[in-house]
């Protein structure tokens, strides 16, 4: 538990950091506490980037060794590219944003090289992201989410509960496809059940989803003032309407530095938000899935 | 200086990207994993994909391996499975097929014409029951410590299955995404001179 004077203290720091110099401080501290919790898959290099995040954290003045980034860069690349094709894409992320960090540190305009930089990489994630919805041929039709929807554990509660349908069923459709693998038959045609109601679900939220990361992406790399706020709300809406749902925490997180740090120095309020948000994505470690649909 | 340093990292995440999609798109590489940040856009995930062995002894009886995590032989760790549905390659399906070869297989006493209670009073129960009585000459079979049960093996058939979903038919089915096939050596015998 934290003492009254720790939590003043971060009260303070965060104080600090909404009221504008202190903002790039606060972007770096945040990112070393990602780091520290998520950054490394393996677990030797785990260990080296949490006391290298852990000093950086508690020595004020190592946050600005550059060398230490560089570490922090390159225990990311080695603990994580071993297993390049295994590993989550939060991980990817977290690797470019610990490298701009890294490079931003030389120049004496760090703050707006870095806050280029975030903006042009949540571009790229969210373009990729659309791409990949677009060229994969599963999206648009909305057989890709009905068919999650189904057979995705963490989703199948809620499929139960908002389509009606009995919950046997919706496990029924799993186990089918796992009874095949395990039993490796293939080319074994099986029908996917019709469900109306979830049907027309998931093609609105495939749409709303395409819609939402198209936006967002482009809105980022076109860097228009005018978009400022309309970008923010979009990255927002999108962080808390996905991640609600599927909790990947540590995507979230990174994503709500990739926004935090594009808040102009006196917009103390979408700061606000973004904090806020933080805080309120740790809701999602409850199981509300359990909780609300377990009846059915 | 100061924009190709802000351009820099944005321009690694988009080759990694282009790359991602073209091992995914022409290769065998999950669209989930990678880098290219396709996850959410193919039912083509890990959770979805399925490792699949089947020996052929030798008066041409197939007979399925059942690879389980607990049982398997050194080489074929947690990391190595999962590696090789995130990307298969020949090269790792012909070392889990080595692998097999190399261990000691019994026959389970499991009868492969059984399905669970809960997929058997399901709408796909009728269907799965009848498949695996079509299917029972293929015997479900386990690597574990023991005497081996088959004289030879000729063959061992390795290959990683990917669900596919026909939007059209409202089907969907496994398909082998990467097969490959591993022989053992036969050993020459020296015949000696009388």
């Amino acid at each position: 538990m934290l003492s009254a004077d720790g939590t003043a203290t971060i009260t303070r720091e965060i104080r600090i950091g909404i009221e504008g110099e202190g903002h790039f401080v606060l972007v770096l501290r945040l990112t070393l506490v990602m780091l520290m919790l998520y950054g490394a898959s393996s677990p030797a290099l785990a260990v080296a980037v949490q006391i290298t995040c852990a000093l950086m954290l508690l020595f004020p003045q190592l946050l600005w060794y550059r060398r230490l980034w560089v570490l922090l860069v390159l225990a990311m690349v080695l603990g994580n590219g071993r297993e390049w094709y295994a590993i989550d894409n939060h991980k990817y992320l977290m690797t470019y944003w610990t490298l701009a960090c890294a490079l931003s540190l030389r120049d004496s305009q760090a703050p707006v090289l870095l806050r280029n930089t975030a903006r042009l990489i949540v571009g790229g994630v969210f373009l990729s992201a659309t791409l990949w919805k677009l060229i994969a041929g599963q999206y648009i039709n909305g057989s890709f989410l009905y068919f999650t929807f189904l057979t995705d554990p963490r989703l199948q509660l809620l499929t139960a509960g908002i389509s009606g349908v009995p919950r046997e069923e919706v496990l029924a459709i799993r186990q089918a496809l796992d009874f095949l693998g395990g039993r490796g038959m293939y080319g074994v045609a099986l029908p996917v059940p019709t469900f109306p109601a979830l049907k027309v679900l998931t093609l609105s939220l495939s749409w709303m989803a395409l819609l939402i990361e198209g936006s967002v992406g482009l809105m980022n790399l076109s860097g228009s003032l005018r978009l400022y706020a309309l970008r923010h709300s979009a990255l927002m809406a999108f962080i808390v309407l996905t991640y609600f749902l599927l909790p990947v925490f540590p995507f979230a997180f990174v994503l709500i530095l990739l926004g935090f740090v594009q808040c102009r120095d006196d917009d103390e309020v979408m700061k606000i938000r973004y904090l806020v948000i933080l805080g309120f994505m740790h809701l999602t470690l409850i199981p509300w899935q359990t909780i609300v649909f377990s009846r059915w | 200086m100061a924009t190709l340093r802000s351009i820099a990292v944005p321009v690694v995440l988009v080759v990694v990207a282009a790359v991602q999609i073209a091992l995914a798109e022409l290769g065998t590489l999950t669209p989930w994993k990678g880098g290219g940040f396709g996850m959410f856009a193919s039912v083509d995930a890990i959770g979805n994909r399925f490792l699949s062995v089947t020996l052929t002894d030798n008066v041409g009886g197939k007979h399925k391996v059942a690879v389980k995590p607990l049982a398997r032989p050194a080489p074929l760790t947690n990391d190595f499975m999962t590696q090789t549905l995130c990307f298969p390659t020949v090269g790792r399906l012909k070392a889990i097929g080595a692998s097999v070869l190399a261990a000691n297989l019994v026959v389970s006493t499991a009868d492969p014409a059984v399905i669970p209670t809960s997929l058997a009073y399901s709408p796909y129960g009728p269907l799965l029951a009848n498949l695996s009585r079509t299917a029972s000459d293929l015997e479900i079979i386990g690597p574990v410590r023991g005497t081996s049960s088959f004289e030879e093996i000729w063959d061992v058939e390795v290959s990683v299955l990917r669900v596919r979903v026909d939007g059209a038919t409202g089907r969907f089915m496994l398909q082998p995404l990467l097969l490959t096939n591993v022989r053992p050596t036969i050993k020459a015998i020296a015949l000696q001179p009388r």
